[in-house]
């Protein structure tokens, strides 16, 4: 029987979760509602009355907006409230995911860097989904306008995420030799 | 580091993908009589060839199983076919 | 001790002086030093002792390929062994010392070895010390053969890794590379220009010269600065370390030395190499005496760092002209020799006194011999390049698309045709034919101690010894002799050992043929591809949303299928006896209640017109006439009919599901049903969300479960009547979507209570505070996995294998009954699942007052006969405080059928008894969870 309590550092509170760099600062946001809404994109679209599913790397704006995530999925951010389940008239499945995402935003001059640092992405390489690997993490990274850019990931990611988002951050500050 | 195509997502490098069989296995009907045989074929038999090859592969973010023809000695990607008869 | 600084030239900074110890001895440098050019210019001869027979060791060359300056360098706390000193940047305060000699390299105490060289020739450890047992020389003899020390404890630092693109990739910067870089970005390409050294310009620094009317380093400036103004890309101290699929190439940066390198991986769609080339060694008597030295190597530190290395030169070059003259206007004395001359010798032993040429001696400090030139040609062999051998070097021949070699590495040493390729290459077009390289010398077997590998003390005679015991193809040849193993990975040594390895078999050199290269190109840290997952980041745990709650309660933690969960509570009042705190918890959650945060537990919500079907297909069980408000439990099973996941699955409504499938197999069991769903059902009518992260669960168990849920305002009518065993509800809590099942893997009446992780809190607070009164409290996962094995409930890959099947632990119903197809319908069904020998999960009771068995422990027959032969082992084994006596599960052959039988159980060579009994030792009728 293991303990390992002393092993691992107490977890950063959300509202710890901020860094301000010259290079890049990160900080946790906490959106008001994040649902996935499975189906054809039309009818998803419709059914949250908004316009597009921003991929990449299109600018999404400030919330409310949808992400692309499959050819069949959207997330839904700060969307309406709905009814989770099975919509039978539209055929689209809802399930609200809100607490489930833990959120970053990633901003600064150096932002594309950071990001660049956890997988291959370039501004000039688009992708429908913006569905990824991240420092091996499944996360979703989207632009929301200029430099700014988010982070979604699995809340029990979280921790672990920001620690090497940090550490990378912090890497980028020191100037390269 | 290879990089493949996923049908939705576009030119992802190979981190985020994932080998899924061979092309063209149909999994037998179990409600009807299947020897022995051909139940061990479909589960372990595979042609692993040199040079082109037939593959499924998913691209694990997204998880979308596409079909990707590929050559395993110049690791070229010939084709990548989406599975999805109407791919929207 | 013959090198010094001279009074000006080079690439230093004279106006900054570094000041470092080596083996003690304190020594100067400027900026823009290496640890080895500071050494050679203070005079300092033996830098190192050889690996084998520790003889003393000089400088070979100036950059990468030397293969003798290693040494463990320390600074601000920072230790790192085995710095390569030619390539590692001097900065003030080193403290370094010898790798592979003590006290020093000057007097080391294992110098004897070299006496006994002809008993320690290549491969001697596989026919010495070996008797009577190879194990008890094993250990001297690998601390003999370590180099350099690791600080044990010390962490890494973390490194910078990212991901770049570009059009046009050039590696190296001498005039051939600079030369297509500024071209190709002055078209508009978009350009990225790496240089393995701190400053560019490659071996125009040597050569001096002028290159349209600029020195080397003015040219290379302005070059550069042409380069950017193009908007070009150039990366200096940056090494292309590995070409790998796709055009992906390796970029190292190397940062200061407390600083982990940067590690760029680059996508290029075009690739130009200009690696250039480097001196091959001269074999002769006696080559690896301090003061034998690369010529290019010579003209380098002269150029960069204003080094000259002797007053009196013998020089050894197939055209020493260029290079002689080099050396005496900087004011050395140079005496030019014949390299094919017979009978060549070096004399001296700490330092070069002289060379004997056919039976003349001639008295001189610093020898510098080349036979030839090697271009260096790894990172076009990375990607698939072929070599082609002319005049007496490997030259790149077919190759892959979009990868081009130029200049030197490609055997063009005349400055105009370089600059024309270079020209070409850079847009892409069709290079000039290649010339004829420089013509050079093969080595020939001679007598006399000559090396060929300098780093891993590799001989003539070890290559003829090779021949003689027919280890004759290339491959055995370098494994044998360890030829090329080391830090320069044959570059110097290779084309040498295959010479001599083809005059030994009558062949030529391309029929004894080349080995691979592998990135990495130079050795690198790994802490390199670490990045930042060290520590508590490699394979870091997911967090609980509670985490901070569990450690209010002194909670211990430990990792449970990917999460960090609470083991035991009051952890430092139960210091030592943790068993206690566990057995405390199982008796309350019996008595009283437990309250168990099961988070973790997959929720997977299938849904859609189709749901039902496919779930009916994915599960074992039938599912489809599962009805809504009711829950079932399950397995998952693989196509071998083997049980992958155990779960329960709840059907919320005709086409709403949720899988609460293992916390530990979430992403399996979502992979299966992706796969499936795309593959053999129509997409668009099913979909499967992940939604475990975003539900906390806390779980009620025990006899006063219903009382404490009552109080906590969740908006269900808890009574048995309304809300039977095996079902779920949906509520509410504090204004969130409130899911309430009645799900049992204590064997107590349970009510697990999902809420929105931001509910999470209030309910696990709640929960306690209600319960504390009657005299409930947390449950950890140590008493958990008691109380379910009070039940017989399994735990699968700890109480089944990779073959258990359902029937195998008392679940035969669909196997028989179910017609439809499933997911392992027909592997049930082989012979190997009809097998009446199969081990069956049973339950097994030691004798009075024994202790518990031992999991793992094999159950045997036959040990009477002293030849035990296992039926099955024990899968778990607890003390249990319910009962007051141990209990085990086990696999045990026709376990079902062999209840009440007595059963041998052998552990470590001990035997005991135990009775079968079934499996589910407490409340086999489920009054209990059915309450």
């Amino acid at each position: 029987m293991r303990d390992d309590a002393d092993r691992w550092p107490a977890p950063s509170p959300a509202d710890a979760m901020v860094l301000n760099g010259k290079a890049v600062s990160l900080r946790r946001v906490v959106p008001a509602r994040q649902v996935l809404v499975s189906g054809e994109r039309t009818a998803a679209l419709t059914l949250v009355d908004l316009p597009r599913a921003a991929g990449w790397p299109e600018e999404a704006g400030d919330p409310p907006h949808a992400l692309s995530l499959r050819r069949d999925r959207i997330l839904v951010i700060d969307g309406p409230a709905m009814t989770a389940g099975w919509c039978a008239d539209l055929g689209l499945a809802v399930s609200d995911v809100t607490c489930g995402l833990a959120v970053f935003e990633v901003t600064g001059p150096a932002a594309m860097t950071l990001l660049a640092t956890g997988t291959e992405i370039a501004l000039s390489e688009p992708s429908a989904s913006v569905l990824r690997l991240w420092h091996g993490f499944e996360v979703m990274i989207c632009r929301l306008a200029g430099d700014r850019f988010r982070i979604h990931t699995g809340a029990g990611r979280a921790e672990a995420l920001w620690q090497t988002a940090c550490a990378q951050a912090r890497l980028l500050e020191t100037p390269a030799p | 580091m290879q990089r493949f195509t996923c049908p939705f997502c576009g030119l992802r490098d190979e981190r985020e993908f994932s080998f899924a069989g061979e092309s063209g296995k149909t999994r037998p009907d179990t409600a009807a009589e299947v020897s022995d045989a051909d139940w061990s074929a479909y589960l372990f038999t595979g042609t692993n060839p040199r040079g082109r090859t037939d593959e499924i592969w998913v691209h694990t973010p997204c998880q979308e199983y596409f079909r990707m023809i590929r050559d395993t000695v110049t690791m070229e990607v010939l084709e990548t076919v989406p599975l999805r008869r109407d791919p929207s | 001790m013959t090198g010094r600084r001279l009074g000006k030239g080079g690439l230093i900074d004279r106006g900054r002086p570094l000041s470092f110890r080596f083996d003690g001895r304190e020594i100067q440098g400027f900026a823009g030093d290496t640890l080895a050019s500071a050494l050679v210019a203070s005079g300092v001869g033996v830098v190192a002792r050889s690996f084998k027979y520790h003889r003393p060791r000089g400088l070979w060359a100036n950059w990468a390929e030397d293969p003798n300056a290693l040494f463990d360098v320390a600074l601000d706390g920072v230790t790192r062994p085995n710095v390569h000193g030619a390539t590692t940047v001097l900065e003030d305060g080193m403290e370094l010392r010898s790798v592979n000699a003590w006290p020093s390299v000057r007097r080391d105490l294992k110098a004897g070895l070299d006496l006994f060289h002809r008993f320690l020739p290549a491969g001697f450890y596989y026919k010495a010390f070996m008797w009577p047992d190879w194990h008890l020389f094993e250990p001297s003899i690998r601390r003999m053969a370590g180099m350099g020390r690791v600080e044990p404890g010390e962490p890494g630092t973390p490194a910078l890794n990212r991901h770049d693109r570009c059009d046009l990739l050039v590696v190296g910067g001498g005039l051939a590379g600079l030369t297509a870089a500024r071209a190709a970005a002055e078209a508009g390409q978009d350009v990225v220009l790496v240089e393995d050294h701190p400053v560019a310009g490659g071996a125009l620094h040597g050569f001096g010269g002028t290159v349209d009317g600029l020195t080397g380093a003015e040219w290379a400036a302005a070059q550069i600065a042409a380069i950017r103004a193009a908007g070009g890309r150039v990366m200096c101290a940056t090494t292309a370390t590995g070409i790998y699929d796709h055009r992906l190439v390796t970029l190292v940066t190397a940062a200061p030395f407390a600083q982990a390198p940067r590690l760029c991986r680059m996508r290029a769609d075009r690739i130009v190499l200009a690696t250039g080339a480097v001196d091959r060694p001269l074999v002769f008597d006696g080559n690896d005496r301090p003061g034998v030295m690369s010529p290019f190597a010579a003209l380098d530190l002269l150029g960069r760092q204003a080094v000259l290395v002797g007053s009196r030169i013998a020089l050894l070059h197939p055209q020493p002209e260029p290079v002689a003259a080099r050396l005496e206007a900087a004011g050395a004395s140079v005496s030019i020799h014949d390299p094919a001359a017979e009978r060549l010798r070096v004399k001296g032993r700490k330092a070069v006194t002289g060379l004997c040429v056919a039976g003349c001696r001639h008295g001189c400090d610093t020898i510098l011999a080349a036979a030839g030139s090697t271009p260096l040609v790894n990172l076009w062999c990375h990607a698939g390049g072929k070599l082609d051998w002319v005049e007496a070097s490997f030259v790149p021949g077919e190759g892959p698309e979009g990868l081009s070699v130029i200049g030197a590495a490609r055997g063009t040493s005349d400055d105009d045709a370089i600059r024309e390729e270079a020209r070409q290459a850079a847009l892409g077009a069709a290079l000039p034919p290649r010339g004829r390289p420089a013509s050079g010398l093969l080595p020939n077997p001679l007598r006399g101690r000559a090396w060929v590998d300098l780093q891993n003390d590799v001989t003539t005679d070890d290559i003829a010894l090779a021949a003689r015991e027919n280890f004759t193809s290339v491959e055995h040849l370098k494994r044998y002799t360890t030829l090329g193993m080391g830090t320069d990975q044959g570059r110097n040594s290779n084309v040498n050992g295959l010479a001599l390895m083809a005059q030994h078999l009558g062949r030529t050199v391309p029929e004894v043929g080349t080995t691979k290269f592998r990135p990495p190109y130079v050795p690198v840290p790994l802490e390199l591809y670490g990045g930042t997952r060290t520590g508590a980041l490699n394979h870091a745990p997911k967090r609980l949303v509670l985490e901070p709650q569990h450690r209010a309660l002194d909670a211990a933690l430990g990792e449970y299928g990917g999460w960090l969960r609470p083991a035991w509570y009051a952890r430092t009042e139960h210091a030592g006896r943790a068993d206690e705190a566990v057995a405390r918890e199982v008796l309350r959650t019996r008595q009283v209640a437990g309250i168990l945060d099961a988070s973790p537990l997959g929720k997977i919500e299938v849904m859609g017109p189709d749901a039902g079907a496919f779930l009916n297909f994915v599960y074992y069980n039938t599912m489809a006439t599962l009805e809504p408000g009711r829950v079932r439990y399950g397995f998952m099973l693989t196509e071998r009919g083997a049980v992958y996941d155990d779960g329960v699955l709840a059907r919320l409504g005709p086409d709403h599901f949720v899988v609460s499938c293992s916390s530990s197999h979430v992403v399996g069991v979502m992979q299966h049903l992706e796969a499936w769903r795309q593959d053999g059902h129509d997409p668009d009518r099913i979909h499967v969300h992940d939604a475990t992260q975003a539900w906390a669960t806390v779980t009620v168990t025990g006899p006063r479960a219903r009382d404490i849920v009552s109080d906590l305002g969740v908006g269900v009518d808890l009574r048995a009547c309304a809300f039977p065993h095996m079902a779920i509800r949906e509520g509410r809590f504090r204004s969130a979507p409130a899911r309430v099942s009645r799900v049992s893997f204590t064997g107590e009446l349970s009510f697990e209570i999902s809420v929105p992780l931001d509910r999470a809190r209030i309910l696990w607070s709640a929960a306690l505070a209600v319960g504390a009164p009657m005299g409930s409290g947390p449950l950890g996962m140590e008493a958990l996995s008691i109380l379910r094995a009070e039940k017989g409930f399994v735990i699968i890959g700890q109480d089944t294998t990779g073959d258990t099947m359902p029937h195998d632990l008392g679940f035969a119903g669909p196997r028989d009954r179910k017609t439809e197809p499933y997911v392992g319908d027909h592997g049930l069904q082989m012979e190997v699942a009809r097998d009446p020998d199969r081990l069956q999960l049973v339950g097994l009771q030691v004798l009075d007052h024994a202790p518990k068995l031992a999991r793992g422990a094999h159950l045997v027959r036959g040990a009477a006969s002293g030849r035990p032969v296992s039926e099955g082992y024990v899968t778990s084994s607890y003390d249990s405080p319910t009962l007051l006596r141990p209990i085990a599960l086990a696999l045990l052959a026709r376990g079902h059928t062999r209840m009440g039988e007595a059963v041998t159980v052998w552990h470590m060579g001990e035997l005991r008894t135990a009775r079968v009994v079934p499996a589910c030792a407490i409340d086999p009728e489920g009054g209990r969870m059915n309450a």
